[in-house]
């Protein structure tokens, strides 16, 4: 039960949401009755269908929700090898072979809201929710640095004690916190939605990306999943949250749906439908898309026991599809699955990770303790170490990252898009990839993993320079400064 | 407003005329994406561009050129903003002190005290913030 304090604010936050439902003028973009319409015109696609929306695919201008139609409903097992292939080459062509690692970091599990999935909510007194004092933000920092992460992304809930100020505090701590060579050089930022001035206030302290998941692109499922008497109840609230975001300046987005909650068909449309939104009014998608799949949470039955939940093979066309659906845009894959299932899905077109991750508040402080079941918001599937997962990378062919360079070089928002539309944005990440992942074999690999990190760099140090001999010889500079002690050069 | 650069050695190149109001944040990205441009022909450099400092984010505010995918070098001009000058190498010390004093001068121009809080650099994203008055 909510203290008198807690249900106060909430009243005052929801305040706020019914005065700004009152004044936004936006659109819902999301018309149920069309997905529906799209997904079942679409619903016994030809192969000469599917091979065309492929090849349109493979020009890399991205693929409308009646095309991505096509895929969903594509049931041939030949064609869907086509799909998945199609999606590593759109991969590779746009981003080269690198995979960016980042760190999950929960601060703050008390919530005002009641959402049925997450074991975080409310009435869910089975896990205990607690708060990281800046102390303990610190410690949390300095063993996450201390394994070699160098991006967060920072976890809130929607509650007085993580309200704007606190996140503001709480980044402006991370970005403080050293450790010998070890720091935090990216905060990105998943959090409750914002007010605009909120967002104007977070800008400032120079994050990287803002993420919300809606969760459910469907209303009626979005209502059952949200008591009405919550700030999460309010679906345009959230739907514009990062429209919101944008007019603050926030020019990095992120947006997501909880695959299993309901029909995954119609939240891929929805995550397509909500990225051509945010293009159409501000030039610029989403940075990211998140496709986290529903996982057991204590307490919580509906995360067994939903008629939704997603397989792995329709997962993996989730995956493959958005690819192909919306080429420049990151797709993040996370913890919450299965070792031997990343290893397979990374190849479709996925281009951020995380790793080495613990999902309790505090969790890293007792890295030992795989789960903390009463303190985490669901159950993690790979519980691997960053080296660990990180040596499986390097055996696999691709470059780890831990690049930052990108929002540290003005490449952002629409200059960001401006070439990483032509696709030469892997002119910068791969040896901005080189570069971060030298420093992590230097500082922190595991001689084992060194070893083989280095075979890695030498092999696109040598890939690199066949292609682009200028830009190799610049490298080749900065990874000898980085063997002379500088640190945290970049392209 | 307009501004002359000289590729040759000789005291910094300054505004050939003061604004007769202050500025608006739009006049100030035209201004510096105007100062891009001619400093690229003067200067023979194929991409200079400006951002913001925002805690560690350098927010793009505007620019001029050929992305050259090199190391950008990066100075710092005041009021938070800062200059990328890819494919520079081959100017002199002088001329790239040149090029930083006049660009700093720019900046102090539509960034005085009297334009108010610093939302005159507050034109990014969708929305453009006019300087408070």
């Amino acid at each position: 039960m909510l203290s008198p304090e807690e249900q106060a604010w909430r009243e005052q936050r929801m305040a706020v949401i019914r005065e700004y439902e009152e004044r936004e003028l936006r659109a819902d973009f999301i018309n149920d009755a069309e997905i529906w319409r799209i997904l079942e015109s679409k619903a016994h696609p030809a192969r000469a269908e599917v091979e065309e929306v492929l090849a349109k695919a493979r020009e890399l201008k991205g693929l409308t929700p009646e095309e991505a139609a096509v895929l969903i409903n594509c049931r041939d097992p030949e064609l869907l090898e086509e799909i998945f292939a199609t999606a590593r080459w759109i991969k590779e062509q746009v981003y080269g072979n690198r995979i960016v690692l980042f760190a999950p970091l929960y601060i703050s599990s008390p919530c005002v809201n009641n959402c049925a999935y997450c074991g975080f909510r409310h009435t869910n007194d089975a896990v205990t929710k607690r708060t990281l004092s800046m102390d303990e933000l610190e410690d949390e920092v300095k063993v996450l640095t201390s394994k070699g992460h160098k991006r967060l992304i920072v976890v809130y809930g929607e509650h007085p004690v993580s309200d704007i100020d606190f996140m503001c505090r709480t980044i402006e701590k991370i970005y403080q916190t050293r450790n010998g060579r070890g720091e935090i050089r990216r905060v990105n930022v998943n959090a409750p939605p914002l007010t605009v001035e909120e967002y104007r206030q977070l800008k400032e302290v120079g994050i990287g990306t803002f993420q919300v998941f809606q969760e459910t692109y469907h209303h009626a499922t979005y209502r059952k999943m949200h008591p009405a008497n919550t700030p999460k109840g309010s679906y345009r609230w959230r739907l514009f949250a990062l429209h919101r975001a944008q007019e603050a300046g926030i020019d990095d987005v992120a947006i997501g749906a909880l695959f299993g909650l309901y029909d995954w068909r119609f939240e891929v449309l929805g995550l397509i439908c909500h990225a051509m939104d945010l293009e159409r009014e501000f030039g610029v998608g989403p940075h990211t898309i998140s496709f986290p799949r529903l996982e057991p949470a204590l307490n919580t039955p509906l995360t067994t026991n939903s008629p939704y939940l997603v397989n792995d093979e329709d997962f993996k066309k989730i995956i493959a599809i958005l690819r192909c659906a919306v080429p420049y845009t990151g797709l993040i894959l996370t913890c919450r699955e299965r070792p031997e299932l990343r290893r397979e899905a990374i190849r479709l077109g996925v281009s951020q990770t995380d790793a080495g991750s613990r999902i309790a508040v505090g969790g890293y402080a007792e890295m030992e303790r795989e789960h903390i079941l009463d303190r985490q918001q669901f159950q993690l599937g790979d519980t691997r170490s960053l080296d660990e997962f990180i040596y499986e990378l390097c055996q696999d062919g691709y470059i780890p990252s831990f690049c930052t360079a990108g929002y540290r070089a003005g490449r952002t928002g629409c200059h960001f898009i401006s070439f990483a539309k032509k696709g030469l944005v892997k002119n910068f990440c791969t040896p901005n990839a080189v570069l971060t992942f030298k420093e992590y074999l230097m500082d922190y690999a595991s001689p084992a993993t060194r070893e083989v990190g280095e075979r890695v760099i030498d092999r696109y140090v040598e890939e690199f320079a066949r292609q682009m001999p200028r830009r190799a010889e610049a490298l080749k500079g900065m990874l000898a400064r980085l063997e002379g002690g500088e640190r945290d050069l970049y392209f | 407003m307009t501004f002359t650069f000289r590729a040759q050695n000789g005291s910094p190149a300054g505004p050939e005329k003061w604004p007769d109001t202050l500025p608006s944040a739009e006049e100030l990205l035209r201004a510096l994406e105007e100062a891009a441009a001619r400093a690229c022909a003067a200067y023979g450099v194929p991409k200079i561009y400006f951002a913001l400092a925002l805690g560690k984010r350098l927010h793009y505010l505007t620019g001029y050129g050929e992305e050259t995918y090199l190391p950008a070098v990066r100075e710092p001009l005041g009021r938070g903003i800062w200059v990328f000058i890819e494919g520079g190498e081959h100017m002199t010390a002088a001329q790239k002190e040149q090029l930083l004093a006049t660009l700093r001068s720019l900046v102090g121009i539509y960034c005085t005290q009297e334009c108010g809080k610093v939302a005159a650099f507050q034109a990014i994203g969708g929305r453009r913030e006019e300087v408070d008055r």
